[in-house]
């Protein structure tokens, strides 16, 4: 014959245990609604930093790649994929027959709504008031979430450390004149500016000459919920590495499933509590009877 | 069993004990690697292949075969179903056990291992990885209070024992509100690349294949370790607690079919199974070996009274569960091609060959006889 249930826990003691969870979890239900609230803040979209890279302009010369490894003391590799040493780079395509050629710059596209800040469980990412996407290695855990999560592959990592940081653009937010990369270009192939301005003027590039970029439009108006790196290419954008994303940011795909926490916390914890206490009064009546 | 006496210690051991012994040892040789001279030198990954084994296994698979605490927690002091409470205490350990190895593979795996707290100042509500984070923390220390009771039995502390007794019920339900959370959130970590990864495993459904996999394991791996404590301790086996467990494993292996079916035709990518590639096999043969082929078991009258295909089944649905989530971690994800080194191997097996040994030591040293599913009274 089986025991009875050994634990004797009063209602009341219930109650106060549970709600030590549950007061600790409606804290950070509404530390959520204030960092959501702080996100929707800082400059509106249009007065925000932003790039614009037209790579029919490019004349692949590679000043940038330089300029950002003087300013942000680099030293000098030889690569081909953007890495913990190199936040910027030129890179040559060219089509099979050889009649289409690109040049493409990789870098951290500053996305509005960035993936990568979304993901980091410490806030290590984040995207200041005024559009760059910016690092706090103090922070970092190391986890590496935000590499897996970027759509742009842009995160980088040490490997050679035995405790490494993440490494990426940060649009030399520090910097008064703007990115040293773009102030440099000779060809104005890249131009620093409002967000605004830089559509309208690469609208107007479009408008100016028709047929000359792909598709007539700006890559990263509304990609992934638009990026701060504007880009005008005259061939495909798939052909120079630019993933094909809808125009959902990223971070909205798991928004839902973090919504939805609290209802798990406290529908879970009501069901079992409501089970608890029915299947106890029938297992004591059981008892009794035997 | 072959032994071999010590003579420092002046004790038998047996060869298997001997031979997880050393497993553990180069894994602790390997992690300390890992902390003192980089990751290059020790691992493959790589910035296109940020996460490997030691994500894709410790974390994505060590997390859900510890299910089984959750589980039977709540099938006895909720669901009031006594017939289940002699497999109980080894159905804690094991998750306990399994927790503590999955804290201890991400503090490999961990860039800045030291600041692992840093998560209780610096949080992100947004990341689900801090959610998971959070209820691995807290469940761990949950599952500590659920395991305490032989533990604080043997050593004879009867009033910590009253008062572990006396909140055991808020516990168990806080231990499986938080489960549900972190078992569906591992699949929410993969909600954020729904370009990066192949469209067979994508699907919004990730957090609810997550959490019903890791129930169907969790049967899985009550009936593995039922079946292993029993060979052990020795003693007859309790055929109507297999089959309740064979039962469980296959309704919620029959929801996850469901699910998977639907959500596959529902998104039209029911044509992506037959396209040759490695990743359509690779799905089939996860879909064939871990939920297919035990469900057609366990359908059959005749077996699934048999404590030895149960048995069968419940290592099928754990080796199924395990190719799902390398799947997930190291083959639907667009990368660099990674196999991992010997060094992050030796990391994962060491960490498995301890959690093994001293699950059998629990077995020998604590009062687990309610433990047992060897016997009825």
């Amino acid at each position: 014959m089986n025991k009875t249930n050994t634990s004797n826990l009063s209602r009341r003691d219930f109650l106060k245990v549970t709600g030590a969870g549950l007061g600790g979890l409606m804290v950070a239900a509404s530390a959520a609604g204030q960092a959501h609230a702080a996100s929707g803040e800082g400059l509106p979209l249009p007065e925000q930093w932003a790039l614009l890279y037209d790579a029919t302009k490019c004349s692949g010369c590679r000043e940038c790649e330089k300029a950002c490894k003087r300013y942000n003391n680099l030293p000098e590799e030889d690569v081909e994929d953007l890495s913990g040493n190199t936040f910027t780079l030129i890179k040559l395509y060219q089509s099979e027959d050889g009649s289409e050629k690109s040049f493409r710059k990789y870098q951290c596209m500053h996305c509005v709504d960035p993936a990568c800040a979304a993901s980091c469980p410490v806030s290590a990412l984040h995207k200041l008031e005024n559009g760059p996407v910016v690092y706090d290695s103090y922070k970092c855990i190391g986890c590496r979430y935000c590499m897996q999560a970027c759509a742009f592959g842009v995160p980088r990592y040490d490997w050679s450390l035995a405790y490494p940081f993440i490494r990426k653009c940060e649009m030399c937010y520090h910097r008064e004149t703007g990115p040293a990369c773009a102030e440099i270009c000779p060809k104005q192939a890249l131009i620093f500016g409002k967000r605004g301005d830089l559509l309208e003027i690469a609208k107007l590039r479009i408008a100016v000459n028709p047929g000359k970029y792909y598709e007539d439009r700006v890559y990263g108006e509304f990609e992934g919920g638009g990026t701060s790196v504007l880009i005008l290419s005259g061939v495909p954008f798939e052909a120079i590495g630019l993933p094909a994303l809808d125009h959902q940011p990223l971070p909205d795909r798991t928004q839902w499933a973090l919504n939805i926490v609290p209802v798990i916390f406290f529908g879970v914890g009501g069901v079992m509590h409501a089970i608890y206490e029915a299947t106890r009064r029938k297992a004591r009546k059981q008892a009794e009877e035997a | 069993m072959a032994s071999i006496t010590f003579p420092i210690i002046k004790k038998k051991v047996s060869i298997g004990a001997v031979i997880l012994m050393a497993l553990a040892a180069l894994g602790v040789f390997a992690a300390f690697f890992r902390w003192i001279d980089g990751f290059s030198q020790v691992s493959n990954l790589s910035d296109s292949r940020p996460w490997g084994l030691w994500i894709s296994f410790d974390l994505l698979v060590g997390v859900p075969i510890s299910a089984g605490a959750f589980i039977l927690a709540a099938t006895v002091h909720i669901f009031h179903i006594e017939k289940y409470k002699p497999i109980l205490r080894p159905a804690l350990l094991t998750g306990f056990l399994g927790y503590l190895l999955v804290i201890i593979a991400l503090l490999v795996d961990l860039g800045q291992p030291q600041r692992i707290w840093h998560m209780l100042i610096y949080r992100n509500l947004h990341s689900p990885l801090f959610e998971v984070g959070m209820c691995v923390m807290t469940y761990t220390a949950v599952l500590f209070l659920e395991f305490s009771p032989p533990v604080l039995e043997k050593l004879g502390w009867t009033g910590l024992l009253q008062a572990v007794k006396k909140i055991s019920i808020p516990v168990v339900i806080l231990g499986v509100t938080l489960s549900t959370m972190h078992q569906s959130s591992l699949g929410s970590l993969f909600l954020i690349v729904p370009f990066k990864m192949h469209p067979l495993w994508y699907t919004p459904l990730l957090p609810l294949l997550f959490l019903v996999s890791a129930i169907a394991v969790g049967f899985g791996m009550v009936i593995f370790e039922c079946t292993l404590s029993h060979q052990v301790m020795g003693g007859e086996v309790r055929k109507d607690i297999f089959q309740g467990l064979a039962k469980g494993m296959l309704a919620t292996l029959s929801v996850l079919l469901a699910v998977k079916l639907g959500d596959l035709i529902y998104a039209g990518e029911l044509g992506l199974l037959l396209d040759g590639s490695l990743q359509s096999k690779l799905f089939i043969l996860e879909n064939l070996v871990g939920i297919i082929l035990p469900i057609a078991i366990l359908l059959v009258p005749k077996l699934r009274r048999s404590v030895r295909w149960i048995f069968r089944a419940g290592m099928l649905t754990l080796i199924g569960l395990i190719l799902y989530r390398l799947n997930i971690g190291l083959v639907s994800m667009a990368g660099a091609p990674y196999l991992p080194s010997w060094m992050e191997l030796s990391v994962t097996v060491g960490l498995f060959s301890a959690g093994i040994l001293v699950f059998g030591l629990a077995l020998k040293h604590l009062p687990l006889e309610e433990g047992e599913c060897a016997h009825g009274d």
